[in-house]
């Protein structure tokens, strides 16, 4: 288990479509495993294999509650609509306001390649968008309402450290 | 996606971790019983709904009963022993290794960030990558509690607790017997024969699609299941039933029967250290109804207790219950009798303050605050109370003693010291061990008091 490296905005592979897992093979697993230590670390909500430099169709999110594995992800619906402010690890120390919809229903495999649907409204469901564009390579900065913003100082590192 | 998404505060797993990670911490040095611990931690918490409370009570009891056999499996994937560490750390760990080989609902990813995330709040950032390790092995391993050599610390019980019971009662029975305390205890409950009957009572507790299995060998008694807190279960305030364990029972059955026995006109009955008031109230139920049906009416029950708080409780059960026959008062059952009451009490039921090791599975901290020399300074204790209730019993009358433990010494010692030294005659008896049928442990014998 180690903490790999995330990539950033003006990195090539961000921008590239990624590959269906196959099958779960151990790499895959220790990959997985990585991305969540990576994730907390980073203190994130989600994180895209791409992100840490793998072509893969694989998605991890933790809004809070529990961590959730998405492999081979596909949004079978959607409904609604959210603003709000978005920002990510690919992206430091910016946010941008985007629109998302409200609520989506994902069809995706789990770690054992079993089929399997989950839905989400809220961040929940902005999650998911947002990390499910990273696997056709796309970022949240072409998006926005109004362009990116920088996260004041405080917010970025404060509050828990002191 | 980053968090600036989110809004604001901590997770509300690592909120209610905290909350339980307070309630270990305070529980470390002992100082306040784990029960009243629990209840106050949650008065200054009042947001909580009933799930939340629910799965820190789970997780902050879990991991104090199983903490030695938790230590155990921290010190094995750590380099740093658990008594060596700062309390933050070894009671974080406690936690999440408890989650870890005892949650199985809660994802080991979840417990392990969730676990890293208390020790970044409690400001010791520095030992998170520590604690993430540690708990990631564990995690990984899923070491087997069951294949634990030693008995003692496969079940959480101190060394001298699980010699005490192989001394008396053999090894095997002793494992049986720790092993029962860390089981699911049933819950039964004693229908309220002057306010309803079984079938009543069942009725009413299936349409609310509560389970309730009758008991054979006591026919007042259910065992219930799926019914979540109990004070919101149909018939509870209106006083149609207590809550009891089945091994306690017995001194309301046997009362009966000794009122079966000598039909007695009058009959008063003094409850010694009687708070929360099971045993008394039972008694009065039973004292009612034989008033119903004989027509007689000087009938009686003194329950008393050693302080106003005490006694509070027995007034609050007597009310709900509807037992005009009992009468409430402080009394501590140490002093010398003076209160008018002497060579007048038909029974006293005397169920004492002891060293509680029956019911271990209920307040999972007694086996750690317990110490070996306890156990005579309680029989002792005991025996100062005996002799005061002694100048109660009227000449013939019945004593009921009872303990909620299974030491020797409480037990067929104190059973042996009362015929020796108070010349009573013993009628009856009963030891429930901890795992037997599904009681808690509990001893009582029942004396005559004939010179």
């Amino acid at each position: 288990m180690a903490l790999r490296q995330i990539r950033e905005i003006g990195d090539d592979i961000l921008l590239k479509p990624c590959r269906d897992v196959k099958e779960i093979t151990p790499h895959v697993r220790e990959l997985i495993d990585d991305m969540f230590e990576t994730l907390y670390d980073a203190d994130g909500v989600g994180l895209a294999a791409p992100q840490v430099g793998i072509l893969k169709k694989i998605v991890i999110i933790d809004t809070g509650d529990d961590p959730h594995v998405l492999i081979n992800p596909v949004i079978i619906s959607q409904s609604g609509e959210q603003e709000g402010s978005e920002g990510c690890l690919s992206v430091p120390g910016k946010y941008g306001i985007v629109k998302r919809p409200m609520y989506v229903k994902v069809s995706y495999y789990d770690e054992n390649m079993e089929r399997r649907e989950m839905e989400g409204t809220e961040l929940m469901a902005r999650a998911i968008c947002h990390e499910l564009d990273h696997l056709e390579g796309k970022l949240y900065v072409d998006m926005t309402k109004d362009g990116l913003h920088d996260v004041e100082e405080e917010e970025e590192d404060g509050g828990e450290k002191d | 996606m980053t968090k600036s998404a989110k809004p604001g505060g901590i997770n509300k797993g690592t909120a209610l971790r905290g909350i339980a990670l307070d309630i270990l911490l305070k529980a470390e040095d002992m100082s306040e019983k784990q029960e009243d611990l629990v209840n106050r931690v949650f008065s200054t918490h009042t947001g909580l709904d009933k799930k939340d409370r629910a799965f820190i009570k789970r997780l902050a009891e879990g991991t104090v009963e199983r903490r030695i056999t938790l230590d155990l499996v921290i010190d094995r994937f750590s380099n740093v022993k658990t008594e060596k560490m700062k309390s933050v750390i070894r009671n974080v760990l406690r936690l999440g290794t408890y989650e870890l080989l005892f949650m199985d609902s809660v994802p080991a990813r979840a417990v392990c960030h969730g676990s890293v995330e208390l020790v970044k709040l409690r400001n010791m950032m520095g030992l998170s990558g520590f604690v993430n390790a540690v708990l990631r092995r564990i995690a990984s391993e899923r070491p087997d509690i069951e294949a634990i050599e030693d008995p003692a610390v496969r079940y959480s019980f101190p060394d001298w607790i699980y010699e005490l019971f192989s001394s008396e009662y053999g090894e095997e029975k002793a494992v049986s017997i720790m092993k029962a305390s860390l089981e699911n205890r049933p819950v039964y409950i004693r229908l309220n024969i002057t306010r309803t009957d079984r079938e009543e009572l069942k009725k009413l507790l299936r349409s609310e699609n509560i389970e309730a299995l009758e008991v054979p060998s006591h026919p007042e008694a259910f065992e219930i299941r799926n019914f979540g807190d109990i004070t919101e279960v149909p018939g509870f305030r209106e006083g149609l039933f207590s809550v009891q364990d089945i091994s306690s029972m017995c001194v309301g059955e046997e009362t009966a029967r000794i009122l079966e026995k000598m039909k007695p006109e009058h009959f008063l009955a003094v409850d010694v250290c009687a708070s929360p008031g099971g045993k008394s109230c039972h008694v009065a139920e039973i004292l009612t109804d034989y008033g119903k049906k004989t027509g007689y009416t000087d009938l009686h029950v003194i329950s008393r207790d050693v302080s106003e708080r005490k006694t509070e409780r027995l007034i609050e059960n007597r009310e709900r219950l509807g037992l005009s026959v009992i009468e409430t008062g402080v009394h501590d059952a140490r002093e010398k009798e003076d209160g008018g009451y002497e060579n007048r009490a038909d029974l006293v039921i005397a169920d004492l303050p002891c060293s509680g090791l029956g019911v271990t599975g209920r307040k999972n901290d007694i086996k750690y605050r317990l110490k070996k020399e306890d156990i005579l300074s309680l029989q002792e204790l005991q025996r100062e109370i005996l002799s005061n209730t002694d100048a109660l019993l009227k000449e013939g009358g019945h004593l009921i003693f009872s303990v909620c433990t299974i030491t020797r010494e409480e037990t067929e010692e104190q059973a042996q010291w009362i015929e020796r030294t108070l010349g009573y005659r013993r009628e009856a008896q009963r030891l429930f061990l901890p795992g037997d049928g599904g009681a808690d442990g509990f001893y009582y014998a029942v004396f005559n008091k004939l010179r």
